[in-house]
């Protein structure tokens, strides 16, 4: 209790410090800081509306405690969301109505108006949302669609990628470029969070230090979600021990396919479970399947020396009948579908899949258990550099259109997104309302209380299908990424895999020009049409392994080296923000 | 689908005199056959309004098009998405899968729904011949997706095929991973799918033979075999002929649901189309112009086919579309 106590305390300590720094650094930026209410050691942090007031006091943020320093959230694992609270509730005094776009597909709802964060939101901010929803399966038609006949809404929430980048959104004067509104100051609680974390102050803008969009930020960096598993109860029958090298894998699935009598090896190359998220087996050659950081340089991963004796390994597998025959025709759910069956003994997965594996994969043999396992090595001493990972800014975005400014309401939503960004409102957003979906407990960390939860089982539903009830997944707000319902083997595995390098995985956030960005698709379609087909013939033997250096000078003629050159030049600019 | 070509001219003689000028000609028909223009309306407009209005939209091909800017507002690009295509590595093998896959496709499936029809018509028992009838059309109303969904699963190592394999003492194996299988699953699949439809057109144009024409073969000592080869198949002749003549001229032309349903990159090599490409690269990447582009050239080699198939077909057999 003392011990935790002190650590609170030092963390407030530091991170006041910090603020009193960054506030000197900023602090000539900000006019009318006559406050007296806030410490002085804040000054670069007191926020003041346009009008020029001072907005701190009990009763401008919706009754709620108004702070402008962070506060601790306690929760599993001793993490902390933190944030501010600079936010003038609510932040329009006429009634507002934005259009949200979002993609939206559930059996459980009828419209995202129904879930409960956008109810308290409304309550809290004075905003009304309403959603258009494009149709289920045609969302990218939806979108350009949209775009063409100039039908906006005022924000399109995780939309698909506008042909040429969203800096050619701005230009063709579809998407809000946000950075005036920053200069302004209405962005209050995202200022913080720039000031305070250095990489979110360097993910969240374009090299030019420019803001575009509104992203997921996961104060809580969150942790692999995806990664390799083995049946464990296979190996405690053959004796295995967990395998850690190449070597060990060759053993292990000779013997389970030996004992089983199936290709033990559930593979996948193009699709994210496989070998482009989850680095399968090639980040043991030190490559990987796509463009790569290695050591601060963009590379090709087909390109890498380490391909080939990757493809190598695979042939010899595939060979020796130890990869499943079909996986090259699989879809996603007759890939899970064969894992729950019983007829795979190792394969790369996503945590949130586990669960419907799991309790088929035991209705079928009780014994049926899946262990995560690290990335093998190929040789004594190799650190692999290459897993799934996230940075803290992610890929999930929300952007705003220009149809904001044309209605007048541009600083209005702008107050009202940055609101998601402040602790209450991230923590609205990760969780639900207080009392409605969630409560906290009295040893500091909370349950899930949310009325269908508790009849699921009933209903034949779990959390992850009623979660859009009461609470925001990938959205652009302020994210506790523990803010789920996991199993226990989930809370194994990522702790895990975290333990494994991951500094060559390409930073989310490189941007480009939309020039870069048009030659650059251009040239990566073809490429990566003819990576495909080779590497599945090289595996299965279609082709011979001795035409790969005819596979790379035929890459080069599709002008690869262009390509790259493009994203290490990105790579760079992003590498030399501050 | 009778369609009766041979009286074309004879009408034009009867209705615009040479003499008179084409203006009075009109207003002379119009105020004989002004319910008949009326009728008209409706398809002109249909054409007008679907079929040439859009054509307006192909000069993107041309332009480098955004959506905000409009069709009119965007830069010319000249022939630049024209070299992007057949300057692609790809080019040459997605016009000849399209091709090949659209030609087996002739030669298979164009016949047999008339041998088909040939052979119905001959079954003499009404109740079995409907029930023939609809069980072979009724896999024309399988959605695509589902269709595709039992190839896929028939195909895998495991499936239907690969037991049989096995309990024939072969090695079973993942048809659809190998190129050299992918044109006939695809052209299989589809005969199953259209035999029955396709033959419907056939047995209506069978109907309309005039019995008479059977009575005095049968008088002249013809067999069954003689009949079908001197009354029938000649009956049914000019159907042949246009619906042929049709074919050809989308040899260029293939669906790519089909084909993204069935397809992966293992086979790229025989299953990547012309469609299936402008898909990944046009629709996905939202690259408008670009797919705009192809897709015109697509037409008008399409639209040359049939120039030429329906000429042949008029120096053939005197069948001709206009």
């Amino acid at each position: 209790m003392l011990k935790s106590l002190t650590k609170v305390l030092s963390i407030i300590c530091v991170l006041l410090l910090l603020i009193s720094l960054v506030g000197c650094s900023t602090g000539s930026q900000d006019t009318g800081t006559e406050n007296d209410e806030v410490t002085p050691n804040e000054p670069g942090e007191t926020q003041v509306d346009e009008k020029g007031e001072v907005v701190e006091g009990p009763n401008t943020n919706n009754g709620r405690p108004y702070n402008l320093k962070p506060v601790k959230w306690d929760s599993r694992d001793d993490r902390y969301l933190y944030g501010i609270n600079a936010t003038k509730l609510p932040v329009t005094d006429k009634p507002v109505t934005l259009v949200v776009w979002r993609a939206f597909n559930s059996t459980v709802m009828k419209g995202l108006d129904e879930c409960e964060v956008f109810k308290e939101l409304e309550k809290r901010t004075g905003v009304k949302v309403e959603f258009v929803y494009p149709p289920v399966g045609q969302e990218a038609d939806n979108f350009n669609l949209r775009i063409a006949t100039n039908d906006l809404p005022h924000m399109f929430s995780t939309p698909p990628e506008y042909p040429g980048g969203y800096r050619k959104a701005v230009e063709d004067g579809i998407y809000l470029e946000l950075t005036p509104y920053y200069d302004k100051g209405l962005m209050p609680n995202i200022k913080w969070l720039r000031e305070n974390y250095e990489e979110i102050d360097r993910d969240i803008v374009d090299d030019e230090g420019r803001m575009f969009y509104w992203p997921m930020i996961d104060i809580v960096p969150s942790h692999p979600w995806s990664g390799l598993w083995v049946r464990a109860d296979w190996l405690e029958e053959l004796g295995l021990d967990m395998p850690k090298t190449i070597a060990d894998w060759d053993n292990m699935l000779r013997k389970m396919k030996e004992a089983k009598g199936v290709a033990p090896l559930a593979l996948d190359i193009t699709r994210w479970y496989g070998v482009k998220t989850n680095y399968m087996f090639i980040a043991a050659y030190d490559t990987g399947y796509d463009f790569i950081n290695k050591n601060g340089k963009a590379v090709y991963g087909p390109l890498e020396p380490g391909f080939k004796d990757w493809l190598t390994k695979m042939n010899e597998w595939y060979k020796e009948g130890l990869i499943d025959p079909d996986f090259a025709t699989r879809d996603p759910q007759s890939y899970t579908a064969n894992i729950a069956n019983g007829k795979v003994g190792a394969c790369g997965l996503a945590y949130g899949e586990l669960g419907q594996i799991l309790e088929t994969g035991r209705s079928l043999d009780p014994d049926f258990s899946l262990k995560p396992v690290l990335q093998p090595t190929s040789y004594d001493g190799q650190v692999i550099h290459l897993r799934q990972n996230n940075s803290i800014v992610r890929g999930d975005r929300d952007f705003f259109t220009t149809r904001l400014v044309e209605d007048g309401l541009d600083e209005i939503a702008v107050k009202w997104k940055d609101y998601w960004y402040s602790q209450d409102g991230g923590d609205l957003c990760s969780r639900g309302p207080e009392g409605v979906s969630y409560r906290w407990k009295e040893d500091g960390s909370y349950e899930w209380i949310y009325p269908r939860l508790k009849d699921r089982e009933k209903e034949g539903l779990d959390f992850w299908t009623l979660y859009p009830l009461f609470k925001l997944h990938n959205w652009g707000y302020l994210r506790d990424s523990t803010a789920y319902e996991f199993r226990p083997e989930v809370y194994e595995c990522i702790e895990l895999w975290s333990t494994q390098d991951a500094s060559w995985v390409m930073p989310d956030n490189i941007s480009f020009t939309p020039e870069e960005s048009t030659e650059f698709n251009n040239i990566m379609v073809d490429i990566r049409t003819y990576v495909d087909e080779m590497t599945l013939k090289f595996i299965m033997g279609q082709e011979p392994l001795s035409k790969y250096d005819e596979f790379v000078t035929n890459l080069k003629n599709m002008n690869i080296d262009r390509a790259t050159e493009i994203i290490n030049a990105a790579l760079q600019r992003y590498l030399a923000r501050k | 689908m009778k369609i009766n070509l041979s009286n074309k001219s004879q009408l034009q003689a009867s209705y615009f005199p040479l003499s008179s000028n084409w203006r009075s000609m009109i207003a002379k028909d119009w105020a004989k056959h002004w319910p008949l223009y009326l009728m008209l309306l409706p398809t002109v407009l249909y054409y007008l309004i679907w079929g040439y209005g859009p054509m307006y939209g192909i000069i993107i091909a041309f332009k480098e098009f955004t959506p905000r800017k409009g069709i009119l507002g965007s830069p010319w690009a000249g022939f630049k998405y024209f070299q992007e295509f057949f300057t692609s590595p790809f080019a040459f093998r997605l016009i000849r899968n399209t091709v090949m896959i659209n030609f087996w496709n002739l030669v298979f499936a164009f016949p047999l729904p008339i041998i088909f029809a040939l052979l119905l018509n001959e079954v003499k028992n009404t109740f079995y011949k409907r029930t023939v009838q609809t069980i072979t059309y009724m896999p024309y109303f399988v959605s695509l997706v589902v269709v595709c969904g039992i190839i896929v699963d028939f195909t895998a190592s495991d499936g239907v095929l690969g037991e049989l394999t096995k309990m024939l003492g072969g090695a079973p194996k993942n048809l659809l991973s190998d190129p050299k299988y992918f044109r006939t699953i695809y052209v299989v699949s589809e005969l199953w799918q259209r035999l029955g439809w396709d033959s419907i057109i056939f047995l209506a144009a069978l109907t309309g033979i005039n019995p008479e024409l059977y009575d005095a073969a049968i008088v002249d000592g013809a067999g069954k075999f003689k009949q079908v080869i001197y009354v029938t198949i000649p009956g049914i002749m000019p159907t042949i002929a246009i619906l042929l003549i049709l074919r050809v001229g989308s040899l260029m032309s293939l669906g790519f649901e089909k084909v993204i349903l069935l397809y992966n990159p293992l086979i790229y090599e025989t299953a990547d189309v012309i469609s299936s490409y402008v898909y990944r690269k046009g629709i996905v990447e939202s690259n408008f112009s670009f797919a705009t582009a192809v897709g015109l050239f697509n037409s008008v080699v399409n639209f040359i086919l049939v120039i030429l198939a329906n000429k042949i077909s008029a120096k053939m057999t005197e069948v001709s579309l206009w």
